[in-house]
């Protein structure tokens, strides 16, 4: 039992190779690997593949296992007969990581995801690139983001990433954002004129700024308005001068039925003055025309907006017996009858709304070429107000107790995406960089979203920006011709996934149609393709299929079989051992328990062949 | 004086059903039983179909002790009588009172709950739900209270037993026999009229005419062109199947082995021997005849779900045990065999998992691996499981006799082989399904967690049997590498967790002992405990990743379920009996030799 003296270099080895350093190991990656399941079942698969499974510490101790391992087998060298077992399992076990290596290295695992009827020559990876495309001559430069930065689940300054240069360009990663949502601001930098002005409806003192752009009407609260830029001063005067706008709407109609005697009157001539009934002795008069009737707080009836969404006038009838006042609804013409049982017998009334020209908007803000900033207010789509406007100084408008303000006002107006870490974190995550775009003295700085390309110009250069997944062009065309779900018969569990594909490849002697399946896999040009998963969306199926091309696998699978050999004969040699020790033991007359050889016996002699 | 006539009618009406509500009990079932019926993808006998439904809606499928298809042909012939009657079981209290129904009604008929506004709200706001969404507890009772009222209605409206075969489409859907319409004639031998008498002699309780009509009925059935229909013989197999209930017939043999091998134990005489060895391959046969049963009728491997595999893990110990009765001649092998074999198909006989042979989903047909990979991975655990047995029987022994260390190494080399071949078999299991994922889904491995705690727990093993063949020095500094990288896995852990709750203190404290019993101690109850912690990284595996986690690629025909609790349950239970006896152990051992040199301080008083 004495151990045999070993040379250093031996004893280094063995020492490397110890069993109670390849314990701790094992015992470490298992508990790594426990925690990643419960943190992906928690979280999300992403985070527990960052944080555990492809994370550096996670990587090291398989190395330090494989250097363990390595030690052990080669302080063994030259093996013994009854360490063939061990050295078979211990190398194949080294052939497994070195397998994994070269597929973690050069092994290709993509994805295609591909519509019915839709043809593509690439696959992605999940590997983040950073692209920026000159639109002008279509040179197209990508960089890839690999660093751990963008793995990881926290924001990170000046995240390690490579410059990007498209000819002038040169684009760098200041901000790496792993969850972020977007806003827009309109920022005064667009190298082309383009106005804007950020105006409020609202009592004083409270603004609500909302940005107008020419020919995109905006809501001020309920309000539409719209923005107009004339470069012509003629023009504006001509518009500031005006006092009513007439662009063909129809006016409203009131209607009159007094027992069969049925009178119509135009709603802005009641509105105006009190109309005679013939000579029935009454008159009627529309004190109020609501667009957007609306029962208030008191239960009166009050006017919410200026869009004719439910049109109501009130009216006034006086006559020989005093005056009542009546309600009447351009959309409810039968409320007054089947509502006010005590009303006058004889009066019905009743209204058509006045239909407003689509282009009249109660707010139209003007810009002239010096800067001359007007408001014009239309309420009822005919007489105008008109009001001139410096910036932050509030004008009454029409509306009570609400006051018009023009906050800002941009020659150069762009929207800008700005981009926010999300909280809470979303479940599927949106990660942003924060780039600096810069060409000679230019240089700017913008958000970009993963899968959310953006344009900018710069020096009047035009540039597409995306961060997306790393895209490998395949050598042919794959055109998804069908995606059929296949099910049993007489219910609805699917039965099988096929995708009925064709690749075009001219190399490879033109169009072959092939059929993807579950468990049935289609290789062509060193990619196997997989079916995966699919999604119905607006009629049609998307299939998912997985690209694979692993160089690694078959040095695993050798290493498997290795694996599964060897510890076999470990067992092989184990048995051996215990027969050998069972004669030796019953030779010397020990007793078994129940059994022709003692465990006892069998433990010692197992202690002694099996040091090594 | 005629209003209140009619309110009697009314009552009458109402009344009157729930006293006709009887079954015919002199009918010969034997043909009607095979007839050929399209159900949830496949073509199995009539009788098949009735086990399923009836089941499904009382919870038994010999409800009341009635033959199922009876049960069956009477909701189908007449629906308005049992639509009134009590049928479908709710037997938890607290999901009666969320559902405002009567708190000491158990039993409720189809009526009752399709007009309970509550239920019907449940059932409402269940299906506006988005898919994907994970349903609680409640929402998943409903919605299988849901299902089962879909099931009934079905059986109601006569859609369920669908026996006219698709002329020319293998894959076609067969339809349910519709009575003709009135005025429409139909010739005396027509399934249409067949079908008619065959509802008139049943609800007569006619026998003779029963048994003619439903020959006629099943040869004019048989007689209809048919893209696909399965062959006699099979149906034969089917209804065999069904009628001996192979599985529990098979684990009430093993407990009659094991009972037969513990006498054994005692009575040490050869010819008891054999006595203990055929009731052993009693209860072994008739569990693979039922497996090869239950292969032909599915017509492929019965290893796709967990009432499946639990089939092979008893399997499993059946087969070990015979391999183990050749190499190692101890009594206790068969016996633990047929115990473990018991447990093992008593829980797939008695825990609530689908019985019924189904269609399997895509990635599962149409490839041999699934045939290697899952009976090897389950004959694993079989062996595993054999070994943490004897793990228990260790800790027993120690505690009772420590001082007779004859007895207790006996025991660990016993354990020794067993875990060394399960080690094997899980690797190799570990392996093909490797193989299998890549040939499917195009790579080796994926870090799916049913992948990750499969390589856990062959990791936990390994270091069992590593530890156990080492008497290496251990130099001074692996103590402080190991604490050293244990220190620091903590540190890169920890934080990753998440928010620290109590439970999860305990837990990784559980972890910090389990690495620290696993890396630092030696001996046979070491060994012993470390067996059993692995075993529970097995189970894990097995019901863990689909209950615990609940998710991975892995979960083919899971459901939810109390499963999880039992589990922890259990695990609680295993680890009071762990700390019990080897607290006992420590307090009887024989005064402790002074530690070997090299070795931990506490794996020296192991």
């Amino acid at each position: 039992m004495t151990p045999t003296p070993m040379s250093a270099p031996r004893r280094t080895l063995r020492t490397i190779g110890s069993l109670w350093f390849a314990a701790i190991l094992l015992v470490l990656l298992l508990v790594g690997m426990a925690c990643a399941t419960v943190v992906e079942s928690s979280r999300s698969t992403e985070v527990a593949q960052a944080l555990f499974y492809r994370a550096e510490w996670f990587t090291l101790l398989l190395c330090l296992l494989a250097v363990n391992i390595a030690a052990a087998t080669l302080a063994r060298y030259p093996f013994a007969k009854k360490h063939i077992g061990f050295a078979l399992t211990h190398v194949s076990i080294l052939v497994i990581l070195a397998g994994a290596l070269v597929t973690a290295r050069i092994g290709v695992n993509g994805q295609i995801g591909i519509a019915e009827g839709e043809t593509t020559r690439e696959f992605t990876v999940p590997v983040d690139v950073l692209t920026v495309i000159n639109r002008t001559d279509s040179n197209e430069v990508a960089v890839e983001l690999d660093s751990s930065a963008f793995r990881g689940f926290q924001p990170v300054d000046n995240p390690d990433a490579p410059v990007l240069m498209n000819g002038d360009l040169q684009v760098e990663v200041l901000r790496f954002l792993p969850n972020s949502t977007m806003a827009t601001q309109v920022v005064d930098e667009n190298p082309a004129l383009s106005p804007a002005v950020e105006v409020s409806l609202a009592p004083a003192g409270r603004e609500q700024p909302v940005w107008l752009f020419p020919e995109k009407p905006a809501m001020l609260g309920v309000v539409p308005a719209k923005f107009r830029f004339l470069s012509d001063s003629n023009e504006l005067a001509r518009l500031v001068a005006e006092t009513t706008v007439d662009r063909g709407e129809a006016d409203g109609v009131v209607k009159i039925d007094y027992g069969g005697l049925k009178f119509e009157f135009p709603l802005s001539r009641c509105l105006e003055e009190a109309v005679p009934l013939k000579d029935l002795g009454y008159t009627v008069r529309v004190l109020r025309y609501l667009p957007h009737a609306n029962v208030g707080p008191d239960n009166k009836l009050v006017n919410a907006s200026d869009n004719p969404i439910n049109p109501a006038i009130e009216a006034e009838f006086v006559g020989p017996e005093g005056t009542e006042r009546r309600i009447a609804f351009a959309r409810f013409p039968d409320f007054g009858s089947m509502h006010k049982g005590q009303q006058k017998e004889g009066f019905k009334i009743a209204f058509t709304a006045p239909q407003k020209s689509a282009h009249t908007v109660p707010i139209e803000v003007l810009l002239g070429p010096e800067d001359e900033t007007y408001v014009r207010f239309i309420p009822d789509g005919r007489r105008v107000v008109t009001r001139e406007l410096s910036l932050g100084e509030p004008v009454d408008s029409p509306w009570p107790n609400q006051v018009f303000t023009v906050l800002r006002r941009f020659k150069h107006a762009r929207m800008e995406p700005v981009v926010t870490p999300a909280d809470p974190e979303a479940d599927t995550r949106m990660p942003a960089v924060r780039l600096k775009v810069s060409s000679g003295e230019q240089s700017s700085a913008v958000w970009l979203q993963k899968y959310r390309p953006s344009t900018m110009t710069v020096n009047k250069v035009p540039y597409e920006l995306a961060y997306h997944r790393k895209a490998i062009p395949l050598d042919f065309a794959l055109t998804l011709e069908s995606f059929t779900v296949g099910r049993y018969p007489g219910g609805n569990r699917p039965r099988s996934f096929e995708s009925q594909i064709t690749i075009d490849d001219p190399v490879a002697g033109g169009k072959s149609t092939r059929v993807v399946s579950m468990n049935s896999p289609v290789a062509h040009g060193g990619y196997t393709f997989y079916q995966q998963a699919y999604r119905q969306e607006a009629g049609r199926a998307i299939s998912f299929l997985n690209v694979a091309r692993d160089p690694g696998q078959i040095v695993v699978f050798v290493g498997y079989i290795g694996l599964m050999i060897g510890m076999i004969v470990v067992l092989g040699t184990r048995i051996v051992e215990k027969r050998r020790a069972a004669r030796n033991v019953t030779s010397i007359g020990a007793v078994g328990l129940g059994s022709p050889v003692t465990g006892a016996g069998v433990a010692k002699l197992q202690t002694v062949s099996s040091k090594v | 004086m005629s209003q209140a006539m009619a309110m009697l009618a009314t009552v009458l009406a109402a009344t009157l059903p729930l006293s006709e509500a009887e079954l015919p009990t002199s009918l010969d079932l034997t043909t009607i039983r095979g007839l050929i019926v399209q159900h949830d993808g496949r073509w199995p006998p009539l009788d098949t179909l009735a086990r399923d439904v009836v089941g499904e809606v009382t919870g038994e499928a010999f409800h009341q002790g009635h033959d199922p298809v009876v049960w069956l042909l009477a909701w189908t012939f007449d629906p308005s009588t049992w639509r009134q009657q009590p049928l479908l079981p709710i037997r938890n209290v607290e999901l009666r009172s969320e559902l405002q129904l009567p708190e000491t009604q158990t039993v409720f008929s189809f009526t009752e709950l399709v007009g309970h506004q509550p239920l019907h709200d449940q059932i409402d706001a269940l299906s506006r739900k988005e898919q994907g969404h994970k349903p609680n507890p409640l929402e998943s009772k409903v919605s299988e209270i849901s299902n089962t009222l879909m099931t009934l209605q079905g059986v109601f409206r006569n859609q369920t037993i669908k026996p006219v075969p698709d002329a020319s489409n293998a894959l076609g859907t067969w339809a349910p026999i519709v009575a003709p319409a009135h005025g429409e004639s139909s010739g005396g031998g027509s399934v249409q009229s067949l079908w008619a008498s065959l509802k008139e002699a049943f609800l007569a309780d006619d026998a003779a005419r029963f048994a003619d009509v439903s020959g006629q009925l099943v040869a004019a059935l048989d007689a209809m062109p048919a893209g696909h229909r399965p062959t006699r013989e099979l149906i034969a197999t089917e209804l065999h199947y069904n009628e001996i209930n192979p599985f529990r017939t098979a684990w009430m043999a093993m407990v009659g082995g094991a009972v037969l091998a513990a006498l054994g134990m005692w009575i040490r005489q050869k010819w008891f021997g054999v006595i203990v060895f055929v009731g052993f391959l009693a209860g072994f046969g008739l569990l693979s005849y039922g497996l090869s049963l239950r292969w032909s009728i599915a017509g492929r491997i019965p290893a796709a779900n967990m009432f499946e595999s639990l089939l092979f893990l008893s399997w499993g110990m059946g087969a070990f045990a015979i391999v183990a009765m050749i190499f190692l001649h101890q009594r206790v092998v068969p016996l633990t065999a047929s115990a473990m074999g018991a447990l093992a198909l008593a829980l797939a006989d008695c825990l609530p998992l689908d019985p019924f042979v189904r269609p399997i989903v895509p990635v599962l047909r149409d490839t041999v691996w699934m045939s290697i990979h899952v009976p090897v991975i389950m004959v694993s655990y079989s062996v595993l499981a054999l070994g943490v047995l004897f793990a228990h029987v260790q800790l027993v022994v120690m505690a009772a006799a420590p001082r007779n260390r004859q007895v207790a190494e006996n025991v660990d080399t016993l354990h020794y082989w067993y875990i060394h071949v399960g080690s094997i078999l899980l690797l190799i299991g570990i392996v093909t399904g490797s193989m299998w994922a890549a040939s499917s889904w195009g790579r080796y491995w994926g870090w799916d967690p049913k992948e990750v705690w499969s390589l856990v727990a062959f990791l936990g093993y390994l270091t069992i049997l590593h530890v156990r063949i080492d008497h290496q020095r251990v130099p001074k500094w692996a103590y402080a590498v190991g604490a050293l990288l244990i220190a620091a896995l903590m540190v890169v852990v920890v934080p990753k967790l998440g928010p620290m709750t109590g439970s999860k203190v305990l837990a990784l404290a559980g972890t910090v002992v389990g690495m620290l019993i696993l890396v630092g101690t030696r001996g046979m109850l070491a060994t012993a405990v470390k067996s059993i912690i692995c075993f529970w990284m097995i189970i894990m595996t097995y019901v863990g990743v689909n209950y615990v986690l609940g998710m991975g690629l892995h979960s083919y025909g899971f459901g939810t379920g109390a499963m999880a609790d039992w589990m922890f349950f259990i695990g609680g239970i295993d680890l009071g009996f762990i700390a019990a006896l080897t607290l006992i152990y420590f307090a009887r051992r024989p005064q402790a030799r002074r530690a070997s040199p090299g070795t931990l301080p506490v794996a020296a008083s192991l």
